[in-house]
């Protein structure tokens, strides 16, 4: 099965050039900043900005555009709630502002491979676990959807279309065989994984061949995220407005 | 020194269920031994019991003339390179390049050595020129090639086989062979295929829970009650030379190679 690895494209952006923990700390900036930002032209300047480094990261757009809709529900279920507690007016907002928030994200972890991210935050002391916790929940996923495909496949071969409805309790019934399946299945390759890791010297910490050296470079990039946080938050604060 | 050696190792899974049973077995350093047996004998167990991923319930284990226990696993494990059945168990990373450098960069060796073995061991596996493939989009027989340059690229001492060529095309079974007999160190393969074992090892370990056989694989061939036991079939070329020998009446050992077979047939190779 062709899965969709997020950082596919890592290496061959210009962006991997930088250091993955000035772009972890550039990006939160620009999301927390984004967090306070209601004013739509402050926010439309922070997606211009995002909209410029994608153009220039080299990662496909069609790339972005499968991740951001795996965020898409989310961001319209918010989007909706939003809507329905305090009217139309802020529902776009919200919708603008997770938006940009998800961009930003998207970047910074398809222009950086996902083990020296997993490195650069060991380097912040994100507990080792933690950093374990997200390098297998990454990998696993992949293998619960190759477990769930075969088993898809196993069930069409003999016969299996679903039944009448998914609420018929026998088309139900093997759905729910199949989930049981596709966990205990994924549990034992899991398992295996696991062994064939601790095999090639896996001891849990992140060990990659690029050691991590901010530059001059780095600086510059962190300065460029700074400025556009600034800049957003000036145009919401009405600074910029009221200067012109 | 012994590469590997079991004393009374028995193993019993969480639900009970005993997989092996007081094993004892001594592998020499640059030994080649194949571990055979039905499914479900405990081949992989006993493997991975020997790769220091499972620890046995009885008995004690050796590794490199040192007695393995859950403190010194982590190093131990160094001297294993250990090949999984299924190469979708042990490729991880997203590229091809990064999955045989997974093992080289956890040993914490420097940029040019990693960059210099795993060079070496995709060569060696055959894969050059497949560094930045995704691993998960490759054939069954280049995912083989990856797990195997991957298992290199680590320069263990002792490689440990699980079922090598299971699944191979014709082609990719003689082409992974063709790789493993050019591998050095004490390798130990498990295989239910008595022919991989002709091919590749000289001494033959029969398991179906215990050990019922243990020695050369000639005399195997011939011990018909081991054979029946532990549920072998010898291969189509063997089987050939058995009935031929009971028909012609002609004594003679059974060849476990066409060249052999032909030299029986034929001895004056006319």
């Amino acid at each position: 099965m062709r899965h969709h690895e997020i950082d596919q494209y890592a290496r061959l952006s210009p962006l991997n050039r930088f250091d993955p923990r000035v772009k972890i700390v550039s990006t939160i900036i620009l999301i927390v900043s984004m967090a306070f930002l209601t004013d739509p032209i402050a926010m439309l300047f922070c997606l211009t900005f995002l909209t410029v480094l994608i153009a220039v990261s080299n990662v496909p757009v069609k790339h972005i555009m499968k991740s951001y809709l795996l965020a898409f529900p989310f961001i319209a279920f918010a989007s909706l709630a939003v809507f329905l507690s305090s009217g139309g007016a802020s529902a776009p907002g919200m919708f603008l502002r997770i938006t940009d928030s998800v961009l930003a994200l998207l970047l910074l972890v398809s222009t950086t491979p996902f083990f020296e991210l997993l490195k650069a935050l060991r380097w912040f002391r994100v507990p080792m676990i933690v950093s374990s916790l997200l390098l297998f929940t990454y990998r696993f996923i992949f293998l619960l959807l190759d477990e769930l495909e075969r088993m898809k496949m196993a069930r069409t071969a003999r016969g299996f279309n679903g039944g009448r409805s998914i609420l018929h309790k026998d088309a139900l019934r093997t759905i729910a065989y199949t989930a049981g399946m596709v966990l205990v299945r994924s549990n034992a390759r899991a398992g295996n994984i696991y062994d064939a890791l601790l095999s090639k010297g896996y001891t849990g910490e992140i060990r990659t061949l690029n050691g991590l050296r901010a530059s001059p470079r780095d600086a510059a990039f962190a300065v460029s995220f700074f400025a556009v946080s600034v800049l957003a938050i000036s145009i919401q604060i009405g600074v910029i407005a009221w200067t012109l | 020194m012994d590469a590997l050696n079991l004393i009374e190792v028995s193993y019993a899974y969480p639900d009970g269920i005993r997989a092996i049973e007081k094993i004892d077995l001594r592998v020499r350093t640059g030994e080649r031994v194949a571990l055979v047996g039905p499914n479900g004998a405990g081949k992989s167990t006993l493997l991975k019991i020997m790769a220091a991923l499972l620890f046995p319930t009885d008995g004690s284990v050796e590794i490199m003339g040192e007695q393995l226990t859950k403190k010194n696993a982590e190093r131990l494990r160094r001297h294993i390179g250990f090949l999984f059945q299924d190469p979708d168990d042990q490729i991880f990373m997203p590229t091809v390049w990064d999955d045989v450098a997974f093992g080289p960069i956890n040993m914490q060796l420097d940029a040019d050595e990693v960059e210099a073995r795993v060079r070496d061991a995709m060569r060696m596996a055959g894969i050059e020129g497949y560094e930045q493939r995704v691993p998960h989009h490759l054939s069954f027989g280049e995912k083989k090639r990856v797990a195997i340059a991957g298992v290199l690229a680590m320069k263990a001492p002792i490689l440990l086989l699980d079922e090598p060529t299971a699944n191979l095309d014709p082609q990719g079974r003689s082409d992974l062979i063709r790789i493993l007999r050019s591998l050095p160190g004490t390798i130990l393969l498990a295989t239910h295929d008595l022919s991989v074992a002709f091919e590749l090892t000289d001494r033959a370990i029969v398991l179906k829970k215990t050990k019922l056989y243990d020695g050369d694989l000639r005399p195997l061939l011939e011990d018909q009650s081991i054979l029946n036991k532990a549920s072998l079939d010898l291969p189509p070329l063997c089987k050939l030379m058995v009935e031929w020998r009971k028909k012609s009446g002609k004594k003679f050992a059974i060849p476990l190679t066409v060249d052999e077979a032909l030299d029986v047939l034929d001895p004056d190779g006319g």
